[in-house]
């Protein structure tokens, strides 16, 4: 497949929020707005791109029974490496996004990628992949807040659209469900046998 | 005081899952039966409680004082797959008739983010007990890590009991699977948060 | 190229040299953003600071309060030789986690401004603490609690709570008393020192200027 290929099929067919559906506790823990959303959205592309590039490379000097524990270091390096940097230079982003940061660790997203894809592929590729399911789970998460950040607090990006509140439930916790229930019903329906 | 405080916070106000969005994977996953929802609860406790444990004590008498906070993450996820492979060894062991109950959800829980985020709230974040905040010490930790785990099996059990009956309804096609058990956590998330307010 | 055997040697290496790895890359990154870091937190401290007082000049005084057997950060803010007030760091149960806060006293016992520094309440509702210039927030400004009853209507006081946010705003404005207190200490203490060395300055007088 060729690189872009590889993109593409990270952002529709193979979905991670809404085909795959992995990584769902970022998914519903972070949305209550789209910058936030995003903001977990890109940390984890830059993880999971990062991850599968080492990965891709080191793979073969990692014996098969520790690759799971090797992997998990990986990761988890490059997860703090991220913590870091936001910490040091988006401050209030990490404040926001707080516990789900190290979770990305734990994200089955990485080490799904790392295990599915990465091991047994170039690092071009793996790179592309990486890139593209990140992306992804990006975009996934930049629209579930923005429709969560849209009805429950009447903002857009930030931005105040009219005066007064939102309906609040769509920024609590219910309405995480709620919305990510209804969207992947909507995305089933759209692509009913066609993926 | 302060035991009951943390337990009934952890259990019903701040529910793990429900509120706090941990632990979703196995929620979704593994909650199609009452049966394995209950083991896969049982499994979890006894994780995250050991965990818990050891990741405190590492954290207050190794990485604090060797100025080594930023090997947390690597260092507490290294330590939950160690002990859930032990346990498992552990278990195959002395109790094979435990072992054929539990064992197949344990590989699980090394990626069950509900583990890694115990360890990590209990040494990072402030817990409140009536007006006053303050980090909690090695027995309220694990207090606490059993009463999430507590938590996380009411949620689970609850919502396996309702997907029991969900599946002899007639739901329309795109809701389901997935989506439609989406809403229906939804809708527990809602009552839930009638528990709000009582600590 | 065939992957490496699975034996004991090889998988000791593999995982030994990764984690050495790792770890030195970790210690190298932390090394490099740890100053960075710090300079983000104590920013974020003196932000607080320079929002809850008036004007001042030159670095506040930092000193730690004894309150009820807890410590408590004061800093004190000068402009030439008068104080212009006190900031004082205070901690409250909220509604999802603690409230930290910093509230500014002028030298009179009034509150200048508060503010908050981290939180973990709901969006949408207890995170209305966190709006400057609503209603909620500047109904603290230039109060003297002295005479301004800290607690929110419902419990008999004089603060209007955020609606629906009962528990933040009884929080928020426990934060604010509590830090209150912590300013009368630590006037009374400043009063102590300097009444043994000029005995004009009237007995633990925690109100007036001096």
């Amino acid at each position: 497949m060729k690189p872009i290929d590889l993109i593409k099929k990270g952002i529709i067919k193979d979905n991670p929020t809404f085909v795959l559906v992995l990584g769902m506790c970022p998914t519903l823990g972070t949305t209550t707005s789209a910058l936030n959303g995003m903001g977990m959205g890109l940390a984890t592309l830059v993880v999971l791109t990062l991850s599968n590039i080492v990965i891709s490379a080191t793979a073969r000097f990692i014996p098969d029974k520790v690759r799971i524990p090797s992997y998990i270091v990986i990761i988890s390096a490059f997860v703090t490496i991220i913590q870091l940097l936001m910490q040091a230079y988006l401050p209030s982003l990490y404040e926001t996004l707080g516990l789900f940061i190290p979770l990305i660790v734990v994200n089955c997203i990485v080490l799904g990628r790392a295990e599915a894809f990465a091991n047994k592929n170039t690092m071009l590729d793996s790179a592309c992949d990486g890139l593209g399911i990140g992306l992804g789970f990006t975009l996934s998460l930049t629209v579930i807040g923005l429709i969560r950040e849209l009805l429950g607090s009447g903002t857009l990006f930030g931005m105040n659209l009219w005066n007064g509140d939102g309906i609040l439930v769509f920024i609590l916790a219910p309405g995480a469900f709620l919305v990510l229930g209804l969207l992947m019903a909507l995305f089933n329906k759209l692509t009913q046998g066609r993926i | 005081m302060v035991i009951l405080l943390i337990l009934v916070s952890a259990i019903f106000v701040n529910n793990i899952v429900l509120s706090q969005f941990l632990g979703i994977c196995p929620f979704l996953g593994v909650s199609k039966q009452v049966n394995t929802a209950v083991g896969m609860s049982l499994a979890v406790t006894f994780v995250m409680a050991l965990a818990t444990c050891v990741t405190w004590l590492l954290q207050t008498y190794v990485l604090v004082p060797l100025n080594m906070v930023y090997m947390q993450t690597v260092t507490f996820i290294l330590v939950i797959a160690g002990l859930v492979q032990m346990v498992e060894i552990i278990l195959k062991k002395i109790s094979p008739a435990l072992y054929q109950s539990l064992g197949i959800f344990l590989p699980l829980i090394t990626t069950n983010c509900a583990v890694l985020g115990v360890a990590l709230m209990v040494v990072q974040k402030q817990f409140s007990f009536g007006g006053e905040a303050r980090m909690l010490n090695l027995g309220e930790s694990v207090v606490f890590a059993v009463a999430s785990a507590i938590g996380f099996g009411l949620a689970i059990v609850l919502f396996a009991a309702i997907r029991e009956q969900l599946q002899l309804s007639e739901v329309p096609k795109p809701f389901r699977g997935i989506p439609i058990a989406l809403i229906t956590a939804g809708i527990m998330a809602l009552a839930f948060m009638g528990f709000s307010g009582m600590v | 190229m065939a992957k490496l055997e699975s034996t004991l040697k090889n998988m000791l290496l593999s995982l030994g040299a990764i984690a050495l790895v790792c770890g030195l890359l970790l210690a190298v990154v932390n090394a490099l953003t740890e100053k960075r870091i710090a300079k983000v937190n104590a920013d974020k401290t003196s932000r607080a600071i320079a929002q809850v007082l008036p004007a001042f000049a030159g670095e506040p005084v930092d000193t730690l309060v004894l309150l009820d057997g807890r410590q408590f950060n004061v800093h004190k803010a000068m402009m030439g030789d008068s104080i212009v007030g006190y900031a004082v760091e205070a901690v409250s149960a909220g509604f999802g986690g603690p409230i930290n806060m910093m509230v500014g006293f002028t030298s009179d016992g009034e509150i200048c401004s508060t503010a908050v520094i981290s939180h973990s309440e709901t969006p949408g509702l207890g995170a209305k603490i966190t709006e400057e210039g609503s209603h909620f927030r500047t109904q603290f400004a230039h109060r003297n609690p002295a005479e301004y009853r800290l607690s929110v209507t419902k419990d008999g006081g004089d603060v209007d709570a955020i609606t629906a946010s009962t528990i933040t705003s009884r929080a928020f404005t426990a934060a604010v008393r509590q830090a209150y207190n912590v300013y009368l200490a630590a006037r009374g203490e400043e009063t102590d020192a300097v009444s043994s060395a000029s005995p004009q300055v009237g007995e633990g007088g925690t109100n007036e200027a001096n």
